[in-house]
Protein backbone atom coordinates (compact mmCIF):
# COMPACT_ATOMS: atom_id res chain seq x y z
CA UNK A 1 0.00 0.00 0.00
CA UNK A 2 1.66 3.16 1.20
CA UNK A 3 4.55 2.68 3.52
CA UNK A 4 8.09 1.39 3.30
CA UNK A 5 7.62 -0.21 6.71
CA UNK A 6 9.21 -3.60 7.25
CA UNK A 7 6.39 -4.58 9.55
CA UNK A 8 2.98 -3.05 9.84
CA UNK A 9 -0.02 -3.99 11.97
CA UNK A 10 -3.31 -2.16 11.56
CA UNK A 11 -6.12 -2.57 14.11
CA UNK A 12 -5.02 -6.13 14.68
CA UNK A 13 -7.28 -8.24 16.85
CA UNK A 14 -6.68 -11.86 17.80
CA UNK A 15 -9.00 -14.15 19.73
CA UNK A 16 -8.42 -17.71 20.87
CA UNK A 17 -11.60 -19.60 21.73
CA UNK A 18 -13.51 -16.42 22.31
CA UNK A 19 -10.85 -14.93 24.56
CA UNK A 20 -9.45 -11.76 23.05
CA UNK A 21 -5.66 -11.54 23.27
CA UNK A 22 -5.02 -8.54 21.02
CA UNK A 23 -7.58 -5.74 20.99
CA UNK A 24 -6.79 -3.40 18.15
CA UNK A 25 -3.04 -3.07 17.87
CA UNK A 26 -1.40 -0.56 15.52
CA UNK A 27 2.35 -0.80 15.09
CA UNK A 28 4.64 0.31 12.31
CA UNK A 29 8.28 -0.72 12.28
CA UNK A 30 10.67 0.70 9.72
CA UNK A 31 13.29 -1.35 7.96
CA UNK A 32 16.43 -1.70 10.10
CA UNK A 33 14.73 -0.55 13.28
CA UNK A 34 15.43 -2.18 16.65
CA UNK A 35 12.30 -2.51 18.77
CA UNK A 36 11.56 -4.21 22.07
CA UNK A 37 8.04 -5.30 22.96
CA UNK A 38 7.59 -5.00 26.71
CA UNK A 39 4.75 -5.78 29.05
CA UNK A 40 3.60 -8.27 31.66
CA UNK A 41 3.16 -11.89 30.68
CA UNK A 42 -0.23 -12.41 29.12
CA UNK A 43 -0.23 -8.94 27.62
CA UNK A 44 -0.04 -10.33 24.09
CA UNK A 45 3.65 -9.94 23.21
CA UNK A 46 4.11 -13.45 21.84
CA UNK A 47 0.85 -13.27 19.92
CA UNK A 48 1.81 -9.95 18.36
CA UNK A 49 5.19 -11.35 17.32
CA UNK A 50 3.55 -14.37 15.72
CA UNK A 51 1.12 -12.12 13.85
CA UNK A 52 3.94 -9.85 12.67
CA UNK A 53 5.91 -12.90 11.52
CA UNK A 54 3.01 -14.18 9.44
CA UNK A 55 2.73 -17.31 11.55
CA UNK A 56 -0.70 -16.44 12.88
CA UNK A 57 -3.53 -14.81 10.95
CA UNK A 58 -5.25 -12.03 12.92
CA UNK A 59 -8.95 -12.41 13.65
CA UNK A 60 -9.46 -8.85 12.44
CA UNK A 61 -7.22 -6.12 11.05
CA UNK A 62 -4.34 -6.38 8.60
CA UNK A 63 -0.63 -7.12 8.69
CA UNK A 64 1.99 -6.24 6.14
CA UNK A 65 5.46 -7.70 5.89
CA UNK A 66 7.61 -5.64 3.52
CA UNK A 67 4.37 -4.33 2.05
CA UNK A 68 2.82 -7.79 1.55
CA UNK A 69 -0.26 -8.97 3.42
CA UNK A 70 0.35 -12.63 4.37
CA UNK A 71 -3.41 -13.24 4.47
CA UNK A 72 -3.56 -12.60 0.73
CA UNK A 73 -0.60 -14.79 -0.28
CA UNK A 74 -2.20 -18.19 -0.11
CA UNK A 75 -0.27 -21.17 1.14
CA UNK A 76 2.24 -21.01 -1.73
CA UNK A 77 3.01 -17.31 -1.46
CA UNK A 78 3.42 -17.59 2.28
CA UNK A 79 6.60 -19.67 2.04
CA UNK A 80 8.79 -17.04 0.31
CA UNK A 81 7.45 -14.43 2.70
CA UNK A 82 8.30 -16.58 5.72
CA UNK A 83 11.83 -17.11 4.40
CA UNK A 84 12.48 -13.41 4.91
CA UNK A 85 11.70 -13.65 8.60
CA UNK A 86 14.01 -15.30 11.08
CA UNK A 87 12.19 -16.27 14.25
CA UNK A 88 13.93 -17.28 17.47
CA UNK A 89 11.19 -19.10 19.34
CA UNK A 90 10.97 -19.26 23.07
CA UNK A 91 11.06 -23.08 22.90
CA UNK A 92 13.82 -22.75 20.26
CA UNK A 93 12.35 -25.49 18.07
CA UNK A 94 15.64 -27.26 17.43
CA UNK A 95 15.74 -30.91 16.41
CA UNK A 96 17.32 -32.44 19.54
CA UNK A 97 19.01 -35.51 18.07
CA UNK A 98 20.67 -33.71 15.19
CA UNK A 99 24.09 -32.10 15.42
CA UNK A 100 24.38 -28.37 15.98
CA UNK A 101 25.65 -28.01 12.40
CA UNK A 102 22.58 -29.82 11.04
CA UNK A 103 20.26 -27.59 13.01
CA UNK A 104 21.91 -24.48 11.59
CA UNK A 105 21.80 -25.91 8.06
CA UNK A 106 18.07 -26.44 8.50
CA UNK A 107 17.80 -22.63 8.41
CA UNK A 108 17.62 -22.61 4.61
CA UNK A 109 15.08 -25.40 4.38
CA UNK A 110 12.55 -22.93 3.02
CA UNK A 111 14.61 -22.48 -0.14
CA UNK A 112 14.58 -26.18 -1.01
CA UNK A 113 12.32 -29.01 -2.01
CA UNK A 114 12.26 -32.03 0.29
CA UNK A 115 15.15 -33.81 -1.46
CA UNK A 116 17.14 -30.62 -1.92
CA UNK A 117 16.58 -29.86 1.72
CA UNK A 118 17.80 -33.27 2.84
CA UNK A 119 20.86 -32.84 0.63
CA UNK A 120 21.58 -29.39 2.02
CA UNK A 121 21.32 -30.57 5.62
CA UNK A 122 23.03 -33.95 5.48
CA UNK A 123 25.43 -33.45 2.54
CA UNK A 124 26.27 -29.76 2.78
CA UNK A 125 28.70 -28.30 0.28
CA UNK A 126 31.97 -26.76 1.46
CA UNK A 127 30.81 -23.13 1.34
CA UNK A 128 27.71 -24.07 3.33
CA UNK A 129 29.81 -25.80 6.00
CA UNK A 130 32.14 -22.81 6.17
CA UNK A 131 29.24 -20.45 6.61
CA UNK A 132 27.76 -22.56 9.40
CA UNK A 133 31.11 -22.67 11.10
CA UNK A 134 31.49 -18.93 10.79
CA UNK A 135 28.02 -18.36 12.25
CA UNK A 136 28.58 -20.65 15.22
CA UNK A 137 31.84 -18.81 15.78
CA UNK A 138 29.99 -15.51 15.63
CA UNK A 139 27.44 -16.62 18.25
CA UNK A 140 30.27 -17.90 20.43
CA UNK A 141 30.13 -21.71 20.21
CA UNK A 142 32.41 -22.73 17.31
CA UNK A 143 33.63 -25.85 19.13
CA UNK A 144 30.08 -27.27 19.28
CA UNK A 145 29.75 -27.63 15.51
CA UNK A 146 29.51 -31.43 15.43
CA UNK A 147 27.92 -32.04 18.81
CA UNK A 148 24.44 -33.38 19.22
CA UNK A 149 22.12 -30.51 20.01
CA UNK A 150 20.49 -32.17 23.02
CA UNK A 151 23.89 -32.47 24.72
CA UNK A 152 24.31 -28.67 24.71
CA UNK A 153 23.28 -26.42 27.59
CA UNK A 154 20.16 -24.25 27.31
CA UNK A 155 22.25 -21.17 26.57
CA UNK A 156 24.26 -22.97 23.90
CA UNK A 157 21.10 -24.31 22.29
CA UNK A 158 19.76 -20.82 22.16
CA UNK A 159 22.87 -19.73 20.28
CA UNK A 160 22.32 -22.57 17.83
CA UNK A 161 18.77 -21.29 17.30
CA UNK A 162 20.08 -17.77 16.69
CA UNK A 163 22.70 -19.08 14.25
CA UNK A 164 19.95 -21.01 12.44
CA UNK A 165 17.84 -17.88 12.13
CA UNK A 166 20.83 -15.99 10.68
CA UNK A 167 21.74 -18.79 8.28
CA UNK A 168 18.26 -18.32 6.87
CA UNK A 169 19.51 -14.90 5.57
CA UNK A 170 16.39 -13.07 6.80
CA UNK A 171 15.64 -9.39 6.41
CA UNK A 172 13.66 -9.33 9.63
CA UNK A 173 14.60 -11.03 12.90
CA UNK A 174 11.97 -11.69 15.55
CA UNK A 175 12.82 -13.14 18.95
CA UNK A 176 10.29 -14.23 21.54
CA UNK A 177 11.57 -13.83 25.12
CA UNK A 178 15.10 -14.87 24.16
CA UNK A 179 16.27 -14.59 27.76
CA UNK A 180 13.46 -16.56 29.37
CA UNK A 181 15.55 -19.72 29.65
CA UNK A 182 18.99 -18.33 30.51
CA UNK A 183 20.35 -16.95 33.75
CA UNK A 184 20.53 -13.16 34.20
CA UNK A 185 24.28 -12.96 33.55
CA UNK A 186 23.84 -14.64 30.16
CA UNK A 187 20.63 -12.80 29.37
CA UNK A 188 22.47 -9.56 28.84
CA UNK A 189 24.98 -11.24 26.52
CA UNK A 190 22.20 -12.80 24.43
CA UNK A 191 20.33 -9.54 23.95
CA UNK A 192 23.57 -7.76 23.17
CA UNK A 193 24.40 -10.42 20.60
CA UNK A 194 21.01 -10.12 18.90
CA UNK A 195 21.32 -6.35 18.68
CA UNK A 196 24.87 -6.55 17.33
CA UNK A 197 23.90 -9.12 14.75
CA UNK A 198 20.94 -7.04 13.62
CA UNK A 199 23.14 -3.95 13.30
CA UNK A 200 25.82 -5.85 11.36
CA UNK A 201 23.31 -7.24 8.90
CA UNK A 202 21.06 -4.21 8.72
CA UNK A 203 18.17 -6.37 9.91
CA UNK A 204 14.92 -5.21 11.39
CA UNK A 205 14.83 -6.62 14.92
CA UNK A 206 11.79 -7.02 17.13
CA UNK A 207 12.28 -8.72 20.49
CA UNK A 208 9.76 -9.39 23.21
CA UNK A 209 11.26 -8.91 26.65
CA UNK A 210 9.85 -8.72 30.10
CA UNK A 211 13.18 -7.51 31.45
CA UNK A 212 12.73 -3.74 31.31
CA UNK A 213 16.34 -2.91 32.11
CA UNK A 214 17.62 -4.91 29.17
CA UNK A 215 14.99 -3.41 26.89
CA UNK A 216 15.96 0.11 27.94
CA UNK A 217 19.66 -0.54 27.65
CA UNK A 218 19.73 -1.98 24.15
CA UNK A 219 16.68 -0.79 22.24
CA UNK A 220 16.09 2.75 20.98
CA UNK A 221 12.33 2.18 20.75
CA UNK A 222 9.93 0.46 23.12
CA UNK A 223 6.39 -0.73 22.50
CA UNK A 224 4.53 -1.35 25.75
CA UNK A 225 1.66 -3.85 25.64
CA UNK A 226 -0.93 -4.26 28.31
CA UNK A 227 -4.00 -6.44 28.13
CA UNK A 228 -3.81 -6.72 24.36
CA UNK A 229 -3.47 -3.00 23.68
CA UNK A 230 -0.53 -0.73 22.96
CA UNK A 231 0.03 1.22 26.18
CA UNK A 232 2.87 3.29 24.75
CA UNK A 233 5.06 3.30 21.64
CA UNK A 234 7.95 5.74 21.98
CA UNK A 235 11.65 6.32 21.78
CA UNK A 236 13.18 4.75 24.87
CA UNK A 237 14.45 8.10 26.13
CA UNK A 238 10.88 9.39 26.22
CA UNK A 239 9.43 6.53 28.23
CA UNK A 240 9.31 7.60 31.88
CA UNK A 241 9.08 5.56 35.04
CA UNK A 242 5.35 6.30 35.38
CA UNK A 243 4.62 4.57 32.07
CA UNK A 244 6.41 1.46 33.23
CA UNK A 245 4.57 1.46 36.51
CA UNK A 246 1.26 1.76 34.74
CA UNK A 247 2.28 -1.07 32.40
CA UNK A 248 2.87 -3.49 35.24
CA UNK A 249 0.25 -2.20 37.70
CA UNK A 250 -1.93 -4.90 39.18
CA UNK A 251 -5.20 -4.89 37.32
CA UNK A 252 -7.19 -7.36 39.38
CA UNK A 253 -7.69 -11.10 39.65
CA UNK A 254 -9.38 -11.31 36.27
CA UNK A 255 -6.10 -10.64 34.47
CA UNK A 256 -4.20 -13.20 36.44
CA UNK A 257 -6.65 -15.94 35.53
CA UNK A 258 -6.32 -15.17 31.87
CA UNK A 259 -2.56 -15.09 31.96
CA UNK A 260 -0.37 -17.08 29.67
CA UNK A 261 -1.95 -16.18 26.36
CA UNK B 1 -13.29 -24.99 42.15
CA UNK B 2 -15.37 -27.45 44.15
CA UNK B 3 -15.08 -31.00 42.88
CA UNK B 4 -18.45 -32.04 41.53
CA UNK B 5 -19.65 -35.58 40.91
CA UNK B 6 -18.81 -35.42 37.21
CA UNK B 7 -15.25 -34.30 37.82
CA UNK B 8 -14.70 -36.97 40.40
CA UNK B 9 -16.00 -39.62 38.02
CA UNK B 10 -13.69 -38.38 35.26
CA UNK B 11 -10.76 -38.62 37.64
CA UNK B 12 -11.57 -42.24 38.38
CA UNK B 13 -11.80 -42.91 34.66
CA UNK B 14 -15.37 -43.67 33.72
CA UNK B 15 -18.55 -44.69 35.50
CA UNK B 16 -18.01 -47.31 38.22
CA UNK B 17 -20.99 -49.34 36.95
CA UNK B 18 -19.45 -49.64 33.51
CA UNK B 19 -16.14 -50.90 34.79
CA UNK B 20 -17.86 -53.59 36.82
CA UNK B 21 -19.87 -54.59 33.74
CA UNK B 22 -16.72 -54.89 31.62
CA UNK B 23 -15.03 -56.97 34.29
CA UNK B 24 -18.05 -59.25 34.60
CA UNK B 25 -18.20 -59.61 30.82
CA UNK B 26 -14.55 -60.70 30.67
CA UNK B 27 -15.07 -63.29 33.41
CA UNK B 28 -18.13 -64.70 31.63
CA UNK B 29 -16.17 -64.83 28.37
CA UNK B 30 -13.33 -66.71 30.04
CA UNK B 31 -15.72 -69.26 31.60
CA UNK B 32 -17.50 -69.73 28.27
CA UNK B 33 -14.19 -70.28 26.52
CA UNK B 34 -13.12 -72.87 29.02
CA UNK B 35 -16.45 -74.69 28.70
CA UNK B 36 -16.41 -74.70 24.90
CA UNK B 37 -12.76 -75.73 24.74
CA UNK B 38 -13.51 -78.67 27.03
CA UNK B 39 -11.01 -77.80 29.73
CA UNK B 40 -9.42 -79.45 31.55
CA UNK B 41 -9.16 -81.45 28.38
CA UNK B 42 -9.13 -85.17 28.66
CA UNK B 43 -7.28 -84.95 25.31
CA UNK B 44 -4.27 -83.44 27.01
CA UNK B 45 -3.59 -86.76 28.70
CA UNK B 46 -1.28 -88.30 26.08
CA UNK B 47 -1.70 -91.73 24.65
CA UNK B 48 1.03 -94.28 25.19
CA UNK B 49 2.41 -93.80 21.68
CA UNK B 50 2.32 -90.04 22.14
CA UNK B 51 4.41 -90.34 25.28
CA UNK B 52 6.83 -92.51 23.35
CA UNK B 53 7.23 -89.96 20.52
CA UNK B 54 7.66 -87.12 22.99
CA UNK B 55 10.28 -89.08 24.91
CA UNK B 56 12.26 -89.92 21.80
CA UNK B 57 12.07 -86.36 20.48
CA UNK B 58 13.03 -84.71 23.76
CA UNK B 59 15.70 -87.34 24.37
CA UNK B 60 17.61 -86.16 21.32
CA UNK B 61 17.48 -82.47 22.27
CA UNK B 62 21.13 -82.37 23.29
CA UNK B 63 22.31 -84.43 20.33
CA UNK B 64 21.39 -82.43 17.23
CA UNK B 65 22.40 -84.09 13.98
CA UNK B 66 25.55 -82.98 12.22
CA UNK B 67 24.90 -85.32 9.30
CA UNK B 68 21.87 -87.14 7.89
CA UNK B 69 20.63 -89.70 10.34
CA UNK B 70 20.35 -92.11 7.47
CA UNK B 71 23.14 -91.64 4.99
CA UNK B 72 22.10 -90.48 1.50
CA UNK B 73 25.10 -90.64 -0.78
CA UNK B 74 23.54 -88.43 -3.50
CA UNK B 75 22.39 -85.66 -1.16
CA UNK B 76 24.27 -82.43 -0.55
CA UNK B 77 26.09 -82.33 2.80
CA UNK B 78 23.64 -81.97 5.69
CA UNK B 79 25.14 -78.84 7.25
CA UNK B 80 25.25 -77.20 3.83
CA UNK B 81 21.54 -77.91 3.56
CA UNK B 82 20.92 -76.34 6.98
CA UNK B 83 22.92 -73.27 6.01
CA UNK B 84 20.98 -72.98 2.76
CA UNK B 85 17.68 -73.26 4.62
CA UNK B 86 18.78 -70.55 7.04
CA UNK B 87 19.90 -68.32 4.18
CA UNK B 88 16.57 -68.74 2.40
CA UNK B 89 14.73 -67.96 5.62
CA UNK B 90 16.72 -64.74 5.93
CA UNK B 91 16.03 -63.89 2.28
CA UNK B 92 12.30 -64.40 2.60
CA UNK B 93 12.20 -62.41 5.85
CA UNK B 94 14.23 -59.61 4.27
CA UNK B 95 12.06 -59.58 1.15
CA UNK B 96 8.86 -59.44 3.17
CA UNK B 97 10.29 -56.84 5.50
CA UNK B 98 11.56 -54.60 2.68
CA UNK B 99 8.11 -54.47 1.15
CA UNK B 100 6.57 -54.00 4.59
CA UNK B 101 8.88 -51.04 5.29
CA UNK B 102 7.78 -49.34 2.08
CA UNK B 103 4.08 -49.95 2.89
CA UNK B 104 4.66 -48.89 6.49
CA UNK B 105 6.54 -45.70 5.66
CA UNK B 106 4.11 -44.49 3.00
CA UNK B 107 0.93 -45.42 4.84
CA UNK B 108 2.43 -44.32 8.15
CA UNK B 109 3.11 -40.78 6.92
CA UNK B 110 -0.24 -40.30 5.25
CA UNK B 111 -2.29 -41.80 8.07
CA UNK B 112 -0.59 -39.79 10.82
CA UNK B 113 -2.33 -36.82 12.41
CA UNK B 114 0.89 -34.83 12.08
CA UNK B 115 0.63 -34.90 8.28
CA UNK B 116 -2.93 -33.57 8.20
CA UNK B 117 -3.11 -31.17 11.13
CA UNK B 118 -3.07 -27.33 10.85
CA UNK B 119 -3.87 -27.27 7.17
CA UNK B 120 -6.66 -24.75 7.52
CA UNK B 121 -9.02 -24.40 4.59
CA UNK B 122 -12.78 -24.53 4.44
CA UNK B 123 -15.21 -27.19 5.59
CA UNK B 124 -15.35 -29.18 2.35
CA UNK B 125 -11.58 -29.50 1.96
CA UNK B 126 -11.23 -30.32 5.62
CA UNK B 127 -13.83 -33.07 5.30
CA UNK B 128 -12.10 -34.44 2.19
CA UNK B 129 -8.77 -34.62 4.02
CA UNK B 130 -10.45 -36.25 6.99
CA UNK B 131 -11.96 -38.95 4.81
CA UNK B 132 -8.65 -39.67 3.06
CA UNK B 133 -7.01 -40.20 6.43
CA UNK B 134 -9.90 -42.34 7.68
CA UNK B 135 -9.78 -44.45 4.51
CA UNK B 136 -6.03 -45.02 4.92
CA UNK B 137 -6.53 -46.05 8.53
CA UNK B 138 -9.20 -48.52 7.42
CA UNK B 139 -6.82 -50.01 4.84
CA UNK B 140 -4.16 -50.33 7.52
CA UNK B 141 -6.62 -52.03 9.88
CA UNK B 142 -7.59 -54.50 7.13
CA UNK B 143 -3.94 -55.30 6.41
CA UNK B 144 -3.23 -55.89 10.08
CA UNK B 145 -6.30 -57.87 10.97
CA UNK B 146 -5.51 -60.81 8.68
CA UNK B 147 -2.59 -62.97 9.84
CA UNK B 148 0.30 -63.61 7.42
CA UNK B 149 -0.54 -67.33 7.33
CA UNK B 150 -4.06 -66.54 6.11
CA UNK B 151 -2.67 -64.17 3.48
CA UNK B 152 -0.32 -66.99 2.50
CA UNK B 153 -3.23 -69.39 2.06
CA UNK B 154 -4.98 -66.80 -0.13
CA UNK B 155 -1.94 -65.95 -2.26
CA UNK B 156 -0.81 -69.53 -2.68
CA UNK B 157 -4.29 -70.35 -3.96
CA UNK B 158 -4.22 -67.35 -6.29
CA UNK B 159 -0.62 -67.23 -7.54
CA UNK B 160 0.69 -70.66 -6.70
CA UNK B 161 3.73 -71.52 -4.69
CA UNK B 162 6.10 -68.62 -5.39
CA UNK B 163 8.51 -67.05 -2.93
CA UNK B 164 7.15 -63.64 -3.90
CA UNK B 165 3.65 -64.66 -2.84
CA UNK B 166 5.10 -65.68 0.52
CA UNK B 167 6.99 -62.39 0.85
CA UNK B 168 3.82 -60.47 0.03
CA UNK B 169 1.89 -62.50 2.61
CA UNK B 170 4.39 -61.36 5.23
CA UNK B 171 4.58 -57.80 3.90
CA UNK B 172 0.88 -57.00 4.13
CA UNK B 173 0.17 -57.54 7.85
CA UNK B 174 3.67 -56.39 8.76
CA UNK B 175 3.30 -53.28 6.61
CA UNK B 176 -0.02 -52.47 8.29
CA UNK B 177 1.45 -52.89 11.75
CA UNK B 178 4.51 -50.81 10.88
CA UNK B 179 2.28 -48.07 9.42
CA UNK B 180 0.18 -47.90 12.56
CA UNK B 181 3.15 -47.86 14.92
CA UNK B 182 5.20 -45.42 12.79
CA UNK B 183 2.27 -42.99 12.67
CA UNK B 184 1.78 -43.22 16.43
CA UNK B 185 5.47 -42.64 17.08
CA UNK B 186 5.59 -39.55 14.85
CA UNK B 187 2.35 -38.21 16.34
CA UNK B 188 3.90 -38.49 19.80
CA UNK B 189 6.76 -36.18 18.83
CA UNK B 190 6.72 -32.62 20.18
CA UNK B 191 5.82 -30.15 17.44
CA UNK B 192 8.16 -27.27 18.39
CA UNK B 193 10.83 -28.07 15.78
CA UNK B 194 8.30 -28.72 13.01
CA UNK B 195 6.52 -25.45 13.72
CA UNK B 196 9.83 -23.58 13.70
CA UNK B 197 10.61 -25.08 10.30
CA UNK B 198 7.19 -24.07 9.01
CA UNK B 199 7.79 -20.52 10.24
CA UNK B 200 10.96 -20.33 8.16
CA UNK B 201 9.12 -21.30 4.99
CA UNK B 202 9.69 -25.07 4.87
CA UNK B 203 7.39 -27.14 2.68
CA UNK B 204 5.01 -29.46 4.43
CA UNK B 205 7.08 -32.49 3.44
CA UNK B 206 10.35 -30.91 4.65
CA UNK B 207 8.71 -29.90 7.89
CA UNK B 208 7.59 -33.49 8.47
CA UNK B 209 10.79 -35.23 7.44
CA UNK B 210 13.24 -32.87 9.14
CA UNK B 211 11.14 -31.60 12.03
CA UNK B 212 9.36 -34.74 13.23
CA UNK B 213 10.99 -37.86 11.81
CA UNK B 214 14.49 -37.42 13.34
CA UNK B 215 13.07 -37.43 16.86
CA UNK B 216 11.02 -40.54 16.20
CA UNK B 217 13.80 -42.30 14.30
CA UNK B 218 15.43 -44.23 17.15
CA UNK B 219 12.07 -45.69 18.19
CA UNK B 220 11.12 -46.41 14.59
CA UNK B 221 14.38 -48.25 13.97
CA UNK B 222 14.14 -50.24 17.19
CA UNK B 223 10.61 -51.31 16.32
CA UNK B 224 11.52 -52.16 12.72
CA UNK B 225 14.30 -54.41 14.01
CA UNK B 226 11.91 -56.14 16.36
CA UNK B 227 9.55 -56.77 13.45
CA UNK B 228 12.42 -58.13 11.39
CA UNK B 229 13.02 -60.66 14.11
CA UNK B 230 9.32 -61.60 13.97
CA UNK B 231 9.51 -61.87 10.20
CA UNK B 232 12.33 -64.42 10.54
CA UNK B 233 9.92 -66.64 12.46
CA UNK B 234 7.10 -66.00 10.00
CA UNK B 235 9.41 -66.81 7.08
CA UNK B 236 10.38 -70.09 8.70
CA UNK B 237 6.71 -70.99 9.20
CA UNK B 238 6.05 -70.29 5.51
CA UNK B 239 8.00 -73.53 5.02
CA UNK B 240 4.88 -75.42 6.07
CA UNK B 241 3.32 -74.23 2.80
CA UNK B 242 6.26 -75.60 0.85
CA UNK B 243 8.38 -72.47 0.57
CA UNK B 244 11.96 -73.73 1.00
CA UNK B 245 12.94 -72.28 4.36
CA UNK B 246 14.05 -73.82 7.64
CA UNK B 247 10.41 -74.61 8.38
CA UNK B 248 10.16 -76.72 5.24
CA UNK B 249 13.27 -78.71 6.10
CA UNK B 250 12.08 -79.10 9.67
CA UNK B 251 8.73 -80.44 8.57
CA UNK B 252 10.29 -83.01 6.22
CA UNK B 253 12.73 -84.14 8.90
CA UNK B 254 9.85 -84.53 11.34
CA UNK B 255 7.88 -86.62 8.86
CA UNK B 256 10.97 -88.83 8.46
CA UNK B 257 11.06 -89.19 12.25
CA UNK B 258 14.61 -87.78 12.06
CA UNK B 259 14.32 -86.01 15.43
CA UNK B 260 18.00 -85.17 15.72
CA UNK B 261 17.80 -83.37 12.38
CA UNK B 262 14.69 -81.53 13.64
CA UNK B 263 16.72 -80.28 16.58
CA UNK B 264 19.45 -79.05 14.25
CA UNK B 265 16.89 -76.93 12.41
CA UNK B 266 15.43 -75.65 15.67
CA UNK B 267 18.88 -74.62 16.85
CA UNK B 268 19.66 -73.04 13.49
CA UNK B 269 16.51 -70.95 13.84
CA UNK B 270 17.48 -69.97 17.39
CA UNK B 271 20.99 -69.04 16.26
CA UNK B 272 19.53 -66.91 13.49
CA UNK B 273 17.31 -64.96 15.88
CA UNK B 274 20.11 -64.55 18.43
CA UNK B 275 22.58 -63.38 15.79
CA UNK B 276 20.07 -60.89 14.52
CA UNK B 277 19.34 -59.72 18.05
CA UNK B 278 23.03 -59.12 18.75
CA UNK B 279 23.45 -57.18 15.52
CA UNK B 280 20.37 -55.01 16.05
CA UNK B 281 21.27 -54.32 19.68
CA UNK B 282 24.61 -52.97 18.49
CA UNK B 283 22.95 -50.78 15.88
CA UNK B 284 20.32 -49.53 18.30
CA UNK B 285 22.95 -48.54 20.82
CA UNK B 286 24.61 -46.39 18.19
CA UNK B 287 21.36 -44.65 17.38
CA UNK B 288 20.14 -44.06 20.91
CA UNK B 289 23.42 -43.03 22.53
Amino acid sequence: MTTNAALLARSVEVSFDGHQVLRGVDVEIASGELVALVGPSGSGKTTLLRVLGGGLAPTAGTVEIDGTDPARCGARGLRPLRRRIGFVHQQLGLVPILRASHNVLVGRIGEHSLLGGLRSVFLPRDPEVLEVHRLLERVGIPEKLFERTDTLSGGQQQRVAIARALYQRPRILLADEPVASVDPARARAVVELLVELAREGGLTLVVSLHDLDLAREFFPRLVGLRDGRVAFDRATSEVDARSFEALYAFAGGDDLLRDGA
Amino acid sequence: MAPDANGARRLRGGAPGRRAAVLLGLVVLALLALAVLDTPASGLVPSASGVEVAKRFLGTALRPALDYQEAHPDFEPFLWKVAKGAWRTVLLAAGGMSLALVFGAVLGVFSSDAWWEDRGGRGARRAARGSVQAALRLVIALMRSVHELLWAVLFLAAFGLTPFAAALAIAIPYGGTLAKVFAEMVDEEPRAAAHALRAMGASRASEYVLGLVPGAMSNVIAYAFYRFECSLRSAAVMGFFGIPTLGYDLQLAWNDLAYREVWTYVYAMTALVLLFEAWSAGLRKRFVA
